[in-house]
């Protein structure tokens, strides 16, 4: 009877043990890169209100474009890294991508036609959606402690805000009526960013490039700041805002480089 | 023999790693173009911090401050880039403090009594870039008649800009360190104007429409230094940015030959 018990006990064991056993660091990677989409999304439609509102609408439509190919080369690399015989994973994964295509397709609606910008801001949520459920499912398989968790989650957090921060704040400036974003950005909270880069830096960045780097965001974000409240037209920090995507990058690749705490 | 050979392969092989990031020809001229662009930009910044005071008109001077600041923002990315020699290093990293430090300056509303603080920032990093250029110049040996010709153009455009802020500063009666910019840079201007452009570029068949643009943008602009019928500032303003852009277009159209 002991022996009939033992062998059904390991029938049940033998999948959750096989599926268990991933390889740490490429399952690292996949964490970074699905944090490095939601970053883009939010910075697509940043992009999409720039066009929308045609501030120098030659410059902020290529952005959009090279914007819009990077998050599909990053999507399908995503997908490509999920690995094989984690079954919860897959499953999550596809989900995600299928409301991604669908999410990108409307945006490729948009450049070429220009009118799809309601469905655009409806579409993310869905996306934002299932990316949240992927994520969670990701951090409980890297076993992340509640600080490292609380790191990394502040990390993505200040890209998010300031987005939404300029998006909101180029909106408000914005004499068309017919910006549909306004629903989805609710007023420019540039001090909850600064806020949580000076966080991140006393955590992460106490010296070296990381410092320097994290400063450089910080001055970005109080000049951001000044520009929002002294109420002056955004085309003023149009170019420092499409320079601070690339400062902020770095330092998103310098902080899963060097982190000691991965 | 067979060692001298293998060494010679993996030379060879080597090679397109050493030489990978380093500046060479017309990169050459694009570093040194960006680091002039920069100068200029930093007066054409003050020139319009010190228009801000007295002709509010937003419409008129955000657009253009905001061309400056796009100016350098994209400049100093590029540099950063570009310059990977450790020797720069700390120059490029005073360049991005100062620049941070100019930027919060840049939004404040300026008065009369502050404006000179701020005119002297711009002239701190024109300082430091000077720096970095002269380092750039020995490091490169780019002393040829294409690079001196290129420098001279900048530094026309840079007298322009400070010619209009010595005129605002005489005829506002404010920052009296400031008034000898006018004379100063209204002659310095017209030798160059004389020295390069006239001479070289009024005869040249390629040149000659442009050259003759930005003659007569000069002679508007120097029969406007010394109009005393009505007020002549958004005059200069206007002009000096029209002198901006046919010198740059100058200046592209002798870079493609």
């Amino acid at each position: 009877m002991n022996i009939y018990r033992l062998f059904f006990l390991c029938l049940l064991i033998i999948p959750t043990g096989a599926e268990a056993q991933y390889d740490a660091r490429k399952l690292t990677h996949l964490y970074q890169m699905t944090l490095q989409s939601r970053i883009l999304s939010e910075r697509l439609l940043a992009d999409v209100v720039l066009s929308e509102q045609g501030i120098k609408s030659n410059v902020s439509r290529k952005k959009l474009l090279n914007d819009l190919h990077q998050f599909q080369d990053l999507t399908n690399k995503i997908i490509a890294n999920v690995p094989e015989n984690a079954n919860k994973l897959q499953r999550l994964f596809r989900a995600w991508k299928t409301k991604t295509n669908h999410w990108v397709s409307t945006i490729n609606g948009f450049l070429e036609h220009g009118n799809n910008t309601q469905d655009i801001f409806r579409l993310v949520n869905a996306v934002n959606a299932s990316y949240e459920s992927l994520k969670a499912h990701l951090e409980l398989l890297l076993g992340f402690s509640e600080e490292q968790l609380d790191r990394f989650s502040r990390l993505v957090e200040i890209y998010i805000i300031t987005e939404r921060s300029f998006a909101a704040y180029v909106l408000q400036h914005s004499e068309t009526k017919t910006g549909y974003g306004k629903n989805y950005y609710e007023s420019a909270k540039w001090n909850t960013a600064i806020n949580a880069l000076l966080k991140l830096r006393k955590q992460v960045g106490k010296k070296g490039d990381i410092r320097r780097q994290m400063n450089l965001l910080l001055s970005d974000l109080v000049f951001f700041k000044q520009a929002d409240e002294r109420a002056y037209d955004p085309l003023m920090i149009f170019t420092p805002f499409i320079k601070f995507d690339a400062k902020y990058d770095r330092l998103f690749e310098m902080i899963f480089k060097s982190s000691p705490w991965i | 023999m067979k060692k001298r050979i293998w060494l010679t392969l993996t030379l060879l092989m080597l090679q397109p790693v050493f030489s990978q990031n380093k500046p060479t020809g017309n990169l050459h001229m694009q570093v040194y173009e960006s680091m002039l662009k920069m100068q200029v930009a930093s007066f054409r910044i003050a020139r319009d911090k010190l228009y801000e005071i007295y002709h509010p008109d937003f419409a008129l001077i955000q657009p253009d401050l905001a061309e400056a600041i796009g100016i350098f923002e994209n400049n100093i990315t590029y540099l950063k880039q570009v310059l990977h020699d450790d020797s720069y290093q700390a120059e490029l990293d005073r360049l991005t403090d100062v620049w941070n430090n100019m930027r919060f300056h840049i939004l404040d509303v300026l008065n009369k009594h502050n404006y000179a603080r701020f005119y002297y920032d711009s002239m701190t990093m024109d300082n430091l870039l000077g720096v970095i250029l002269n380092k750039y110049e020995d490091k490169n040996g780019l002393n040829d008649s294409r690079h001196l010709d290129l420098k001279k153009k900048y530094t026309f455009t840079k007298s322009i800009y400070l010619t209009n802020i010595g005129y605002m500063t005489r005829k506002y009666n404010m920052a009296r360190s400031l008034h000898s910019l006018f004379e100063q840079n209204l002659d310095q201007a017209e030798r160059l104007l004389n020295s390069s452009f006239r001479k070289k570029y009024a005869s040249n068949m390629q040149t000659s429409e442009l050259t003759a643009r930005l003659l007569n943008d000069w002679n508007f602009f120097r029969y406007n230094t010394s109009n005393v019928l009505f007020s002549a500032e958004r005059i200069l303003f206007a002009t000096a940015n029209s002198i901006d852009f046919h010198t740059q277009l100058l200046t592209q159209k002798l870079l493609a030959e």
